[in-house]
């Protein structure tokens, strides 16, 4: 009985404990901001240094795999699909399941420090949901300027620092590395679909291939584009996806409003 | 009645309110000095022009449409700097001839798979953001607007003289020149550089290798 007293007053030291280490690690985050002057963009050497592929020969046979379930199976699946349903409704469709995501994002942003952009994501989510109707459509970008403020796990545990590990080419979940594989987990608990997933299998996986289809039927080609510019496509797509989380973690990708006003520290 | 609209005033308030806080926060940022985005956007409104010419549309005009394309390209693009980005080190390594040789197969295969991606050209439209300068180079950020996707592009240029010229391109955050970049050194670091002149001259086919 004695231990159960003790034990809570415990507990909030830890949690404050945890509080302080927080808070602490967000005065590094508020101190990394991106300016023009320091932008790696115009640095003349690469940005990233090169890639820690020690898996390659196992990466490049599951490369192989993907590259082949996309021609086999979902580009044509997607082609009948995208034939039979009009693109507005595919569009509709995106936004929606976008928009049922919106806990990572809204989350993630916190956990990066980021509070007004997770105020964003979250009147986002409120507007999108009632006048955009279940999400189907985006009147908040559209009609209000309120743009996406796209943040995972695996961005956050990069912007806490945490490198991004050995690079992993998953069946299926394609390009990843370890650090955006632990974020894909973690995210995985504030998924409604996970939780779809938990009651019903069959249809958590049935949900998960339909997004995928639908995505893909409104990006029929991209793929394909990239390959064909490609010399050594396994090489080509390991970098555009290190270049391409890189960025997002700065966020310096994008050229809308989020550029250099992204952290609330700043201003 | 008086309380239903009561009711709905309340909820738009709150709305109001989530929404009015972040946007408030948000304001100040474009405003650069207009000359970089006005040379891009000189570039990429010339192409959309011939592009929606629906005189060079027709098939047997296809070659002089691609030319009048490739022309403008040819005024904006440092090809040369950007086959010298993406060979890094293993540029000072090569003959002036190898240089050139490199340079006129980079600029095949950019043209091939770029330039070539203009037959599929449906009503994009290119909206330019705004511009950030250091020294002699400049960032101009645009965003790609098809019906189903946008797609930040951005643009980095350098100043020769007294005119800019792209050294880079980037879409979604990836820059082309370091992707070609990491590709090369791969290749190089199995195979000569006569190896990689093969490999390049078999991607853009043996009409362009004359």
């Amino acid at each position: 009985m004695k231990n159960q007293d003790s034990f809570l007053p415990r507990l909030g030291r830890i949690c404050f404990c945890c509080l302080a280490l927080w808070l602490g690690s967000m005065t590094t985050v508020f101190g990394q901001d991106v300016t023009p002057e320091d932008d790696s963009a115009f640095g003349e050497e690469p940005d990233i240094g090169l890639a820690s592929d020690p898996l390659e020969p196992i990466n490049r046979v599951f490369y192989h795999f993907n590259d082949k379930v996309y021609f086999w199976v979902l580009k044509p699946v997607s082609q009948g699909y995208a034939y039979v349903i009009p693109e507005e409704v595919r569009i509709c469709v995106r936004s929606f399941v976008k928009n049922l995501l919106a806990p990572v994002r809204i989350v993630n942003n916190l956990l990066q420090g980021k509070v007004v952009n997770g105020g964003v994501e979250a009147s986002r989510f409120v507007v999108n949901s009632t006048i955009g109707i279940i999400g189907l459509a985006d009147p908040a970008k559209d009609e209000l300027g309120l743009f996406p403020k796209d943040e995972d796990l695996g961005q956050t545990l990069g912007v806490y620092g945490l490198g991004e590990g050995i690079y992993i080419c998953w069946p299926f979940f394609g390009p990843s590395n370890v650090r955006d594989s632990l974020g894909m987990a973690g995210d995985f608990f504030l998924s409604p679909v996970s939780y779809l997933t938990w009651s019903d299998q069959g249809a958590g996986v049935a949900v998960q291939a339909g997004r995928e289809v639908n995505d893909t039927s409104l990006t029929l080609g991209d793929y394909e584009d990239f390959k064909e510019a490609a010399i050594d496509p396994y090489v080509a797509l390991r970098d555009a996806y290190r270049q391409y989380r890189q960025k997002k973690i700065l966020d310096v990708a994008v050229g809308s409003e989020s550029m250099y006003n992204h952290s609330v520290g700043k201003n | 009645m008086k309380n239903s609209n009561r009711w709905y005033l309340k909820l738009l308030a709150i709305i109001i309110l989530t929404i009015a806080i972040p946007l408030m926060s948000r304001g100040i940022s474009c405003a650069a000095p207009p000359d970089p985005v006005v040379f891009i956007k000189e570039a990429v409104d010339e192409i959309i022009l011939i592009l929606q010419d629906e005189k060079l549309a027709a098939p047997s005009r296809r070659a002089e449409r691609k030319k009048r394309v490739v022309t403008i390209v040819e005024k904006k693009f440092d090809f040369r700097e950007m086959s010298m980005r993406a060979l890094a080190k293993h540029w000072r390594e090569r003959t002036p001839e190898e240089q050139d040789r490199f340079v006129f197969l980079f600029k095949k295969l950019l043209e091939n798979t770029y330039i070539a991606k203009i037959e599929t050209y449906s009503g994009e439209k290119v909206v330019f953001k705004k511009t950030a300068m250091q020294g002699n180079k400049t960032i101009v950020y645009s965003v790609l607007v098809r019906k189903t996707l946008e797609t930040p592009v951005n643009y980095k240029l350098k100043s020769n003289d007294d005119h800019w010229m792209v050294y880079d391109v980037e879409v979604e955050g990836v820059s082309l020149v370091n992707n070609y970049r990491t590709q090369f050194a791969s290749i190089l670091s199995k195979e000569m550089f006569a190896g990689l002149i093969a490999k390049l001259e078999d991607k853009v086919g043996k009409e362009a290798v004359e």
